[in-house]
């Protein structure tokens, strides 16, 4: 069934895309990283290094104002230890948990591995105040800046800082913009193992707060509701998102999972960036390992791994160039944290230098860890 | 910032009733300025395409935009290059801001205080490029004298800011072009008196039939090196906009 509606898909897409009146506009834009990476529990302990070679391209093609067609495409090539040393890292690698699987490895070895995925592939119709978008895109319904649980759509590891565009979800979005500040959303996503998606949300503008509203059902499981706001108190930017989720089966059992967090941030003058989160949750989920808290959960609902997190951070623009960053988590449950310092540099016009340092300390499954990972990167962008 | 606004209300239809048939002699120094903004930054609305490069002792950055705006409420920027920028757009109504942010298709809501700031690393900020203040109702203006610029006879006017205005400047003085209603040379002095920064208008050319200078260097004050160049690439004045332009759902889809 899947093929057949790729091949719909493109049937329904040519006489869209003939060229109305309006000139069409083809683009093709991305990035190239090279990324060196290494981890470590001590600094005198075996590394486990490993290199990335990384090229996305974004393609866009509009027939006018109203119809575009959107692929953005993720080639990686995979060396080092990691794929050495685990031989499920090719199939992990592969995993799509789309409705469509568009991720392929197109050569495996034992020393390297190249894969592609095409994480965004759509058409978007637009007309008037109505938008649709139809294929896989992503949508993000967050208003916070490290948890999200409104963004039922997505769920995804704060310390993927490679990955800044997610995957994207396999979705009919339909979009109604009442007014200029306003938006009624309707959507549907369907994951890899079928289960679906579907809710709505209301966001609108008042006394100065961006507001939104949102309901509906998710991962076939549960019912959602949930509420964000953005705003600002004086100077300093004030944000937050509660979501409520309850499975529909043993519906009475249970009284769900909670989630609520808020957070302030403020630009200083010189481009200098604060931050500071904390987040709530009643119910939070036991951690198995901590490749469970490092890659994150496959759902808005287990973002917590402790009941209380806290989060800070401070980037100082040292000049327009360089900026100095530090960031820390807390997981009082876990009696561990996340700390780490970072650097990014602009090389020249289209490059950039980044250098991050994770460490990690907790307790997973009863067993106290360390781990620090290192990441060295130069990115292109074209 | 109330009471700002409440002003440019009570400001704005005096300016308007100034008879059209006036000469030039005697122009009062708040009519040359705004002669002269309204000349640049066109009447009623305005778009423009700019590159901006910041230039310091041992590097450069260009950035490159286009920019809708009307009148001091409205405005729509979006980022043409750098590459890694590329495609995020800004919107300013009233005293509220927001960026989309395409490659994570995100909405950010910007503090307010945003406004002062140096606009990606340059001298330039957002009250700049967004035009929160106004040079002609924030300010108390008179003449200052004559004096040539570039071959150009100007006008020199002191322009001092209002105490109720919500500006970053304390006082400017203004070189306009007698001829042409032209800014040639601008220097901005903060609340305490020091002169901040020096802007110079060059490299004059007609656009959408006006002269107008299509260089604009700021120069900080005691910071030998550095410098900000905006150069003008295309500009429209008086553009069929409307105030249903300036939304959220335009800054996704915009180009």
């Amino acid at each position: 069934m899947k093929k057949y509606f790729l091949a719909l898909t493109s049937a329904l897409l040519i006489p869209l895309l003939s060229p109305g009146q309006e000139d069409p506009d083809f683009r093709v834009s991305g990035y190239f990283t090279t990324m060196q990476s290494a981890m470590f529990d001590s600094l005198s302990g075996p590394f486990i290094n490993d290199f990335l070679i990384h090229n996305r391209l974004n393609f866009s093609y509009s027939a006018g104002s109203q119809v575009a067609v959107v692929l953005e495409l993720r080639n990686r090539l995979f060396t080092g230890d990691m794929l050495r040393l685990n031989p499920s890292y090719p199939e992990m690698i592969a995993a799509d948990r789309g409705w469509l699987d568009l991720s392929w490895n197109i050569i495996s070895r034992n020393s390297f591995l190249l894969n592609t995925t095409a994480d965004r592939f759509y058409i978007d119709l637009n007309y008037e105040k109505f938008q649709a978008r139809i294929g896989r895109q992503r949508i993000n319904w967050g208003q916070a800046f490290v948890w999200n649980p409104n963004d039922i759509f997505n769920a995804y590891s704060f310390f993927d800082f490679d990955y800044t565009e997610r995957p994207g979800s396999d979705a009919v979005r339909l979009q109604y913009f009442p007014s200029w500040s306003s938006a009624i959303e309707a959507v549907v996503k369907a994951g890899y193992d079928d289960k679906i998606t579907a809710a709505g949300l209301y966001r609108w503008n008042k006394w100065g707060y961006d507001m939104q509203l949102l309901g509906g059902f998710m991962d076939g499981s549960d019912l959602v509701a949930g509420a964000g706001w953005s705003g600002n108190l004086f100077k300093t930017s004030f944000r937050g998102e509660a979501t409520w989720f309850r499975p529909v089966k043993n519906f009475s059992d249970t009284s769900g999972v909670f989630l609520v967090t808020a957070g302030i941030d403020r630009v200083f003058s010189d481009n200098s960036v604060f931050q500071f989160q904390v987040m709530y949750c009643n119910e939070p989920p036991d951690l198995s390992s901590f490749s469970s808290l490092y890659s994150g959960t496959l759902s808005a609902k287990n973002l917590a791994f402790s009941e209380f997190s806290a989060f800070g951070s401070f980037t100082w623009a040292a000049n327009p160039l360089l900026s100095l960053g530090t960031s820390a988590m807390w997981f009082p449950d876990l009696e561990g944290y996340f700390a780490g310092p970072s650097l990014d540099y602009s090389m020249a016009e289209n490059v950039d230098f980044t250098l991050i340092w994770q460490h990690f300390k907790g307790r997973f499954a009863g067993e106290k860890s360390r781990i620090n990972l290192v990441f060295v990167r130069i990115k292109y962008s074209f | 910032m109330k009471s700002f606004r409440k002003l440019k209300l009570l400001f704005v239809p005096l300016l308007l009733t100034a008879p059209a048939y006036m000469a030039a002699q005697s122009l009062t120094a708040v009519e040359v300025i705004k002669k002269a903004d309204e000349k640049f930054n066109g009447e009623k609305s305005g778009y423009s395409v700019m590159s901006m490069t910041i230039v310091r002792p041992s590097w450069q950055r260009t950035v490159e935009f286009k920019n809708w705006t009307m009148g001091r409420d409205y405005a729509l920027t979006l980022i043409t290059a750098p590459a890694r920028d590329a495609g995020q757009s800004f919107l300013k109504r009233g005293n509220e801001m927001w960026n989309w942010n395409p490659s994570i298709n995100r909405l950010i809501k910007l503090p307010p205080s945003m406004m002062s700031q140096g606009w990606m690393g340059s001298d330039y900020t957002n009250d700049d490029i967004m035009r929160e203040s106004s040079v002609v109702s924030d300010y108390i203006h008179e003449f200052a004298g004559e004096e040539i610029i570039d071959g150009r006879e100007c006008y020199k006017i002191m322009m001092t800011a209002r105490k109720e205005a919500s500006v970053i400047w304390g006082h400017q003085i203004r070189w306009i072009d007698k001829k042409e209603f032209l800014f040639l040379k601008s220097e901005l002095y903060d609340e305490d008196g020091s002169l901040v920064r020096t802007e110079t208008g060059s490299e004059i050319k007609i656009m959408d039939g006006r002269n107008i200078p299509t260089r604009i260097e700021l120069i900080p004050a005691e910071e030998p090196g550095k410098k900000t160049i905006i150069v003008i690439k295309e500009i429209k004045f008086n553009i069929a906009v409307n105030e249903n332009f300036f939304s959220q759902q335009n800054m996704k889809t915009v180009r």
